[in-house]
Parts: C-alpha cells; structure tokens; sequence
C-alpha cells in the first residue's frame, strides 16, 4: 500500500486521496492514523503504537522520540487497510463517532493493593526490584514504575487498617478516552455497577473508570498515562476528591430533566 | 431550593415498589422508589419473606453494592456483599459479618407484603440525589 511521504514538519503523509477518491488522514509509517495532538507518550506498545525499538534503546531512543515530536502528534488509529478509513479524524466531512467501534483492552495496565504498611510494601520493590516511586499520595500511598517502563504506574497501593486487605483494583489500558468511554457506557448498559467515573486522574493523567465485580474488588478501565523517565521529579498530595480526580461525569440512565415528577409516570 | 431536593422528596410511595413473584427465591432485587435512575435500594427474598435495604454500604459513602443489576449477593447467596469492598451482611438483619464495615449495619427500609405486592411503609428519602441537593 503506498503510505504516501514525509510532510515538511516530519509528520507523515498520506495520498491526498484513496482509491475511492475520499480525502485521506495523515498516517505514520506505521500505517496508523493521527487523530489529534498527542506527545510521544501516546507511542505505547501493544496497540499504543509504541514500537519495541524505542523501549531498547533507552537514552538514544528518548532522544529520537524528542526530535520526532512532529512526527510523534498523533493518537494513534488503526487504519483499515481496505478503505483507508480512519476513526477519529479532524479532516472535514470525516464522521469521528461510531456506536458500534470495537473497544477492547490493549493491555494489563496496573494492580492497587491494600497494604497495612505502604513504606514498607513500596521499599521492597523500590531496593530488591529498583522500582521508581513516580508520585505520592501521602496519606495513601506511592505509585510505582519498574525502570524499563515508563508508565506513570504499573503498581499503586493503598495504606489501609488490618481488616481492609487485598486486591483494590486491576486495571486495563484502552486506547484513549474514546475507547474507554464506549466499554464502559457498554458496561452500564448490560447492568454493571459503576463505582467511580468516568473522569481523568491528576497523578499520571490517566482518564479512568471502575466497576464493581463479583470479586468484591474493582474493574478499571484506563486510558492515555503518563509516560515518565528518570528525569522526572516525583511530586507528592494528600489524597482528596480534588487531587485525585479532574474532573467527574456520572451515568444516570434514566434521568430526564423534562421528564414528569416521581409518581406521576 | 434546588430543582433535585423538587424533584426527589421524602415520601412513603403510594404504590407498591413490585411483586413478591419479581423476585426469585434466595434472590435480591434492586429499586427505584422514587425514579431517581438508580436503584436506591434492594430486597432480598427467603421463600415468603423479603428483608429491605438501602442500596449503600455502610462502609464507604455513596458507594452501590450491586456488581450488576439485581446482583446484591455473595456467591452461594448466603449473605449480602457488597462488590466495591467485599463486605459481608447478614440477609435477616443486616449486620455486617465480615470485611470493613464490622460493627455497623446496612440501613433497612420498612417494608411489608400486600397480597403479593411490596410496598414501602415508611417515608422514603431520596438515594442517589441526596448530596447535590445543597
């Protein structure tokens, strides 16, 4: 398939045209679609687009990522390779919205333990397994990085009194917000109990949404944290509403604010 | 006043909230009294009995115990669970067994059995509105 060439700031470019004659989206070498800015951290494995090169090559590799900004802009799509067709676009005429686009987890995200003591619990994997504490809720506990990825946190754990113990959270990583929002209003709607979200967190930007679970512990959806390497200063909160969140939306399905009063249905 | 506390006031429902058959025996149900758009509270049944609790945990504020519709209980449907933290309570008068809320008691609601049908009896507050109501 011809992937089209170089545009002049590194992005790269697309026929004008497909075989159809409908205006086409950028698209990297990768033969993905840009669908926005992004920085570089949208480059992530396993569907992120991130390629394995990258997570080789350390230093030199986190160079070349800064210098391919231009060509780095880009929340990365899965072009169909029929039609060219790509989902989010912001080229005109191009519609952005499908109900029914697939929405499946790309990879596991992170695991949130309730721990009796999060220094403790945080300094074996930070001496035996040089773990990078990225940021800290004082007050809750520290997230945490193994140094060959730079996710915000693939570990977090939550300080808790001896009878809170276990698993809090498993997360999955969809591929942006978009994603995130059609596997979980598809969650809603098969019955699932919502327990938090959607919304976007502050430590690690990462928009998330929990469910509920037979297990007694939560389901996560997340998407779009971020990446973090040595040069990263960790910043610590207090845990509240505001610090942990940006903001909050919340399904109520039936609520309709012209609706008749309670009762009188 | 705001237009939730209009909308969602306390009262005994003058209708029953469903029918005792809606229910399958040793199973929960989840409901909506006062058209909130979530199910505020739950009913558990044990052959002609049903047993009426809030739908929130006394643990953790604001926090729905289904892990899906209707879904209010352990796996053997011994007990009530509530699925954001794993706490156990007893069906009869709900304490709590296990898990972080030892001590403290789901919050019951006044129900009684009409010719089959489940009705509340005692003035009903709103669930999920009640904090945005400031």
């Amino acid at each position: 398939m011809d992937r089209g060439q170089f545009g002049a700031q590194g992005g790269y470019l697309g026929p004008e045209r497909d075989k159809l004659g409908r205006r086409r989206k950028l698209f990297d070498n990768e033969g993905r679609c840009g669908g926005g800015l992004r920085g570089p951290s949208h480059l992530a494995y396993g569907g992120r687009g991130r390629t394995p090169s990258r997570l080789r090559h350390g230093i030199e590799a986190r160079e070349a990522e800064r210098a391919n900004v231009g060509r780095a802009r880009f929340e990365h799509h899965e072009m169909d390779e029929v039609t060219g067709d790509c989902p989010d676009t912001d080229v005109a005429n191009v519609i952005g919205a499908n109900q029914d686009a697939e929405a499946r987890p790309r990879t596991l995200s992170h695991i949130v333990y309730f721990v009796p003591d999060m220094d403790k619990m945080a300094n074996f994997y930070i001496d035996r397994l040089k773990f990078v504490v990225t940021d800290k809720f004082n007050n809750a506990g520290p997230f945490l990085r193994p140094q060959a990825n730079w996710d915000h946190h693939c570990l977090f754990m939550i300080q808790t009194p001896e009878y809170m113990q276990g698993l809090e959270h498993v997360a999955f990583h969809m591929q942006g917000p978009t994603d995130l929002m059609l596997a979980g209003s598809r969650m809603v709607k098969k019955g699932y109990e919502s327990f938090w979200g959607p919304g976007r967190h502050k430590f690690g930007s990462n928009w998330f949404w929990y469910f509920n679970s037979p297990l007694g512990t939560h389901i996560e959806y997340d998407a779009d944290m971020d990446l973090h390497d040595d040069e990263w200063e960790a910043r610590y909160a207090d845990i509240q509403p505001e610090t942990a969140q940006m903001f909050l939306f919340e399904n109520v399905e039936k609520w309709t604010p012209g609706g008749p009063p309670p009762g009188k249905k | 006043m705001t237009l939730h506390q209009r909308r969602f006031e306390t009262v005994v429902p003058d209708r029953p909230i469903g029918r005792l058959d809606d229910i399958a025996d040793g199973h929960s149900r989840g409901f909506d009294p006062l058209g909130e758009g979530r199910d505020t509270m739950f009913v558990v049944r044990r052959g002609g009995s049903v047993f009426a609790y809030r739908n929130h945990c006394p643990h953790y504020d604001r926090a729905r115990m289904a892990w899906k519709k209707d879904e209010f209980m352990n796996g053997d449907r011994s007990q009530i669970m509530c699925s954001a933290h794993g706490a156990l309570f007893s069906i009869e008068d709900g304490a709590c067994t296990q898990g972080p809320c030892l001590g403290l008691s789901l919050y019951p609601v006044a129900v009684e059995l009409r010719d089959g049908e489940i009705w509340i009896t005692e003035p009903y507050a709103p669930g999920f509105w009640r904090e945005r109501s400031a």
